[in-house]
């Protein structure tokens, strides 16, 4: 049975798993470079929300709702991944 | 929690508790909606009777996952680092 599944969702959820281990290296790997450590946690915390963006926009279906939710769903995410990276960085 | 990783050990592991908490919380109520819907199956009534129920329970476990998402690497990555 062919389910019906669209190519495009089956791609985000792949695009997902790789960011998934890319933030395991990034959050694991001590490269014994205080700064250079800094910058991948940071990175760990951008990916996170940007992965948060996909499954809000995909899966949730955010994609096709009315703008106010976009906006809403975007607005959020970018607010708090701003806050969140400049809290850890400071 | 054997080894004094207590709710009252410090600032983080009180932080810890709390959203690790909430979250399963969060899973409790995804389960019982799992298992109102599981319910309503055996009622016979036409997808598209319980297609807002159905899609409404799929988008709300899905933010569960969102929120995961965002709290696994915080608690886990970032403050282990």
């Amino acid at each position: 049975m062919r389910l019906g599944v669209p190519a495009r969702t089956t791609a985000i959820w792949l695009i997902l798993i790789l960011a998934s281990f890319l933030t395991w290296w990034l959050g694991t790997n001590d490269s014994r470079d205080q700064l250079s450590d800094r910058v991948m946690i940071a990175a760990v915390i951008v990916i996170a929300f940007l992965k948060a963006y996909l499954v809000g926009m995909e899966f949730m279906e955010v994609r096709g709702a009315p703008t106010v939710l976009r906006a809403l769903l975007t607005g959020w995410v970018g607010l708090f991944a701003v806050a969140v990276t400049t809290l850890y960085l400071a | 929690m054997s080894t004094g990783h207590t709710p009252t050990a410090n600032v983080f592991f009180t932080m810890y508790y709390v959203l690790t908490g909430i979250h399963l919380l969060h899973v409790l109520i995804g389960a019982g909606l799992l298992a109102i819907w599981s319910i309503s199956l055996k009622g016979r009534r036409s997808f598209t009777a319980s297609q807002r129920l159905t899609e409404g329970i799929a988008v709300y476990w899905h933010m569960v996952d969102l929120l995961w998402l965002l709290i696994f690497p915080l608690v886990y990555l970032v403050c282990a680092a």
